[in-house]
């Protein structure tokens, strides 16, 4: 899949015919009314920018339409863009998915009985036997032992079993057999709420399904329900364990019989949860709202259940007196971070601009062993100008629903958790993109333009008379595009009015005047958006975050995809690696040869210097910073002694035995006697093994240093060179500090 | 059919279950650079490495600089009367052989006040780490001397130097019957102190470590160029001895081989202390008799049988 990225912007040009500035009179007027609109807006009805669209808009989309779907590529089914296409998705994702999964978990289960059955078969011959032995040859019973014998016949035989081993392997089978017939033909269970079903569900669906209807609070009612199905799959798998170990004759009563009676659901792993009969709840977003405590519960208790909220709060949603961003400026409840403070739940948050990625992310979920919560924004809108698939492009473009994947199963680092991946320029707070405009002399230019929540707000009719469209002639510097708006500092506010760009159905386009609660609103969701961002690592640009950031990159390979491209798959995460490597070395490499130079510059310096022995000091200072001790690259250094008798510099080069600069510990020898840490704790400290090491040689005199160094009774303190050559009595401490160095 | 990890059934606690600061207390209040601070230590990192159970654990200890130690471990412990360190741990192994005992003593507490508790110890051989913190000086009543000080050594009791020869407790504890591990260090090289500790704490009996121990405020002087002197430590070395890597090796100049199974060898190389510093394993036998299990016979009998036991021997003799 190509990242939302590298988008193609489609070769659409606009015109833009601006006429002549007007009067400086009418400009002032025409202003004080633009103002007096930002503050409330108000405005005269001549001036909407009814009929209009955003211009924005027709950027965004890609080239090809996803719909049509076909979810498994085959074009048998196919599935088109309506109210609805989410249900209709999750419907074939559980009919095709979970039939191969019952039918593959019963046989399996018809297999084990039977090779049980077996096993217990030939203990039954083996008893019949003996009793058949002793009928024929009773007359000799008190000579011949026949169980003994029953051994040294040469039959066909197994294995001889206990009577604990066939009591358990009777109950074994008993509990496999009942789990077996007790199993429905029903593929999942979905739990829907009374009182919305018939908002949710329309038409035929999830026929092959236990639907059943809600009652009160359905989290409640699903918690209950899973819990009791999961304990009782944990009984068939465990006894499925059992069975499996006594027919491969590995079970040992001493290790077994203890593990086994303390068998629960979270013992079991990943490829015997993936064989649950999944839940599935279906909820939409103000249903789950009031019933946060319970929904909140249910993530925690951790259990494998699948929430799915439908979200359809369009802007133009038809209750427009309670929607979020209207003038009381409220902030909406982000069900993503709610699901997120969760930590152990998989989330999806989509769109359904892309099915493909929609149908992975289920089908990963369900497979998953976490709580999963899908947010989908349903798709379709009668009142949209536009069509469905390009609203929902634009829902996300727009940050008013940016997409967002959380598995915390993913990886282990914390960055690789995450996806953001499918949002649009994904490192920007909105989508840069570029206008093309044809203007009035015929010369074709291109500006510069963010895809802003506005532009998605303006796509809906209802809301594009709410803005203000600035006549051509009245244009000043005060107007400036909103993405530019947002950035400025309070004091360069002041004066100046934000606008964005529509379009009419003449292909004019127009600058329209953006009201403060547009703006307020704006604001709020590239807040969510930036921290978004942050807690996905984007703004980090640190090698270690790069790297880990890859993983959310891979293109999208559900499980079951990774278990059939396998090598393919792990080619492509070796070489992610190897070029995230090669990204640190390169970086390493560069560090080092810049550090040479500096250590190469200070000998140089040093070369030319009067005073010897202090400028080799000094160079520590531009040295590297390194926690190893750092020797000087070349084996000899020559130092020029510095000759104070009379002011002419008389070169005396002398060779000198390499020192470490810096002061270190060797930790390893250290006797932890509390003797450094205990008179010098600015300087040195303990380690997790209690050895003591430098944490910061700067904070204490070096006089400190060598005194530790001449205390310390296993003599593992290095003091190495003086950071500071102008303390007192520098060269007397020089001498007793060089026995240590 | 399903496939099983390997590990499936794995149900064993984690590895690492206890750090070094569960067993770690207040923090101790030996003075700076004091040689007790190493052994403590030392100790600690030999119980996270056993995983021993702090309940499990005993710490007992007399009087003294170094009988403070039990304050410092986080696990049971018992601070008891000066000199009776080995029969208060001697009793508690006798009902408990089931606990990890260790007896912290000092070079007063063991050879003088204690030395007859000490003789008694060896002899009954139990399964204990005894550890004799040998700074050879009073100091926790401020530098007075004690039957280790070396010949000479100028104290507040004998302020123009000590008249007698110190004792020497390797020789000493050689000399008594029944003895089954007798080794010797010293604390300023971690590595040979650690490595001895883990030794004893292996051994089957009463393990008896001397740790030639710093007091870097009273003896300082004493101390100080045999700390310094790669020259002063003579290292026992043997397969059967204290196991030191190669590193560990290197950073010492005098090594001899000693074999620690030969007793009558084991007493030549304890003369060796007045010449120089022997550290390593002098002698270890681990098939002497043990009195902890004689003891441990009659554990876990009720009351009721102790009593019919009784009677029955009674009625013996009943007319």
């Amino acid at each position: 899949m190509k990242p939302k990225e590298d988008i193609t912007t489609p070769e659409l040009s606009m015109d833009w015919f601006v006429d002549d500035p007007a009067s400086e009179t009418e400009r002032k007027a025409f202003w004080r009314t633009v103002r007096h609109f930002y503050r409330t807006g108000e405005k005269a009805n001549d001036v909407t920018g009814k009929g209009m669209t955003s211009a924005l808009a027709k950027l965004i989309t890609r080239e090809k339409l996803a719909y049509p779907f076909s979810p498994d590529g085959d074009h048998k089914t196919t599935i088109d863009l309506t109210t609805d296409a989410h249900m209709r998705l999750l419907n074939h994702l559980l009919s095709a998915h979970q039939k191969q999964n019952r039918k593959r978990f019963k046989s399996q289960l018809a297999e084990l009985i039977n090779g049980l059955k077996e096993l217990l078969k030939v203990d039954e011959v083996d008893e019949a036997k003996v009793s058949g032995l002793k009928e024929t040859f009773g007359f000799a019973e008190e000579l011949i032992a026949f169980d003994k014998l029953v051994e040294v016949i040469p039959e066909k035989k197994h294995k001889d079993l206990t009577k604990e081993q066939a009591d358990r392997l009777q109950s074994v089978v008993s509990v496999l057999v009942s789990g077996l017939s007790g199993s429905t033909d029903q593929l999942a269970t979905v739990i829907v709420p009374k009182e919305i079903k018939s908002k949710l569900i329309t038409g035929e669906l999830f026929d092959e399904l236990l639907l059943v209807e809600g009652e009160r609070d359905v989290f409640d009612q699903a918690y209950g329900l899973v819990c009791d199905e999961i304990h009782a799959f944990a009984e068939l798998m465990k006894s499925e364990r059992i069975g499996n170990l006594e027919i491969s004759g590995d079970y040992q009563e001493d290790i077994h019989d203890e593990y086994f009676e303390h068998f629960t659901w979270h013992r079991l792993l990943e490829e015997e949860l993936a064989l649950f009969r999944p839940v599935l709840l279906i909820v939409d977003h103000n249903y789950l709202f009031k019933h946060l405590s319970s929904f909140s519960r249910l993530l925690a208790s951790n259990l494998p259940v699948n929430v799915i909220v439908v979200n359809d709060g369009h802007i133009s949603a038809p209750n427009q007196l309670v929607s979020w961003e209207d003038a009381s400026h409220q902030f909406r409840q982000e069900l993503a971070l709610i699901v997120m403070a969760h930590r152990n739940v998989y989330l999806l948050q989509v769109a359904m601009n892309d099915p493909q990625y929609l149908y992975n992310g289920l089908k990963e979920g369900i497979q998953s062993v976490c709580p999963t919560i899908y947010h989908i924004m349903t798709a379709d809108n009668p009142d949209l100008n536009a069509g469905a698939h390009l609203q929902s492009e634009a829902v996300v473009a727009g940050r008013y629903f940016p997409a967002i994947k959380y598995d915390p199963n993913k990886t282990d680092k914390q960055f690789g958790k995450f996806d953001l991946f499918q949002n649009i320029q994904p490192q920007n707070l909105w989508p840069k993109l570029k206008l093309k405009v044809k203007t009035s002399d015929q010369a074709e230019s291109e500006i510069d333009v963010a895809f802003t929540y506005a532009d998605y707000k303006a796509m809906f009719g209802a809301k594009v008379e709410e803005l203000m469209v600035i006549p051509s002639a009245q244009y000043s510097e005060d107007l400036i595009a909103l993405a530019d708006y947002l950035t400025l500092k309070e004091k360069h506010l002041y004066g100046k009015i934000p606008f964005i760009w529509l379009i009419d159905d003449r292909n004019q386009l127009h600058r329209a005047a953006v009201p403060n609660v547009w703006v307020v609103s704006c604001q709020e969701r590239v807040d969510f958006w930036s921290h978004l961002q942050n807690i996905a690592g984007l703004h980090d640009t640190s090698e270690k975050v790069k790297s880990e950031r890859m993983v959310g990159k891979l293109p999208l390979l559900t499980t079951s995809d990774q278990n059939t491209n396998q090598p393919a798959y792990e080619k492509m995460v070796a070489q992610l690696e190897k070029k995230s490597e090669a990204r640190i070395a390169k970086i390493k490499e560069e560090s080092m040869f810049k550090a040479s130079q500096r250590v190469v510059s200070a000998l140089l310096r040093l070369g030319q210097s009067s005073d010897g022995i202090e400028s080799l000091i000094r160079s520590g200072e531009t040295g590297i910073n390194s926690s190893e001790p750092e020797t000087v690259l070349e084996q000899k250094v020559s130092v020029q002694e510095r000759q104070t008798s009379d002011k002419e510099e008389k070169v005396n080069e002398e060779e000198v035995p390499v020192t470490s600069k810096e002061a270190w510990v060797e930790s390893e020898d250290c006797t932890s006697c509390n003797d450094c840490v205990d008179k010098y704790g600015h300087i040195f400290t303990y380690n997790d093994e209690k050895q003591a090491f430098i944490k910061d040689a700067s904070k204490g005199s070096y006089e400190e240093l060598v005194k530790a160094a001449e205390n310390c009774p296993a003599g593992c303190i290095h003091p190495g060179l003086p950071s500071n050559p102008n303390e007192a009595n520098m060269e007397a401490l020089l001498k007793r500090a060089e026995k240590f160095n | 059919m399903i496939t099983f990890k390997p590990d499936f059934c794995d149900v064993e606690l984690p590895k690492s279950q206890y750090s070094l600061d569960d067993y770690s207390s207040s923090k101790a209040r030996w003075c700076s650079g004091c040689g007790g601070h190493t052994i403590l230590n030392s100790v600690q990192k030999l119980c996270k490495e056993e995983q021993l159970p702090p309940e499990k654990t005993v710490f007992v200890s007399g009087i003294g600089c170094s009988s403070r130690f039990p304050h410092y471990m986080k696990t049971y412990g018992f601070h008891g009367l000066h000199g009776r360190a080995f029969p208060v741990a001697s009793g508690v192994k006798f009902r408990r052989p089931d606990l990890n005992v260790f007896v912290i003593t000092g070079d007063g507490d063991c050879c003088s006040i204690g030395a007859g508790h000490w003789v008694h110890a060896i002899r009954y051989n139990m399964n204990m780490v005894a550890l004799l913190f040998d700074n050879s000086i009073y100091g926790l009543t401020k530098k007075q001397t004690s039957p280790t000080s070396p010949l000479g050594t100028v104290s507040n009791t004998h302020p123009t130097g000590s008249i007698l020869p110190p004792i020497n407790p390797i020789q000493a504890t050689l000399g008594l019957p029944n003895v089954s591990f007798v080794a010797q260090t010293v604390d300023w090289k971690p590595a040979h102190l650690h490595a001895t500790i883990r030794k004893a704490y292996e051994h089957k009996g009463l393990a008896f470590v001397r740790i030639v121990q710093r007091c870097p405020i009273w003896m300082k002087d004493s101390y100080e160029p045999t700390v310094h002197d790669p020259n002063a430590i003579t290292v026992l070395n043997h397969q059967k001895g204290i196991a030191l890597n190669e590193k560990g090796m290197k950073s010492f100049r005098h090594v001899i081989e000693h074999d620690p199974s030969d007793i009558v060898k084991a007493r030549e190389v304890a003369e060796l202390v007045k010449e120089t510093t022997p550290i390593g394993l002098f002698y270890q036998n681990e098939n002497n008799s043990r009195y902890d299990e004689y003891g441990a016979h009659n554990l876990g009998i009720s009351p009721e049988a102790r009593i019919t036991a009784i009677d029955t021997m009674m009625n013996r003799y009943a007319v």
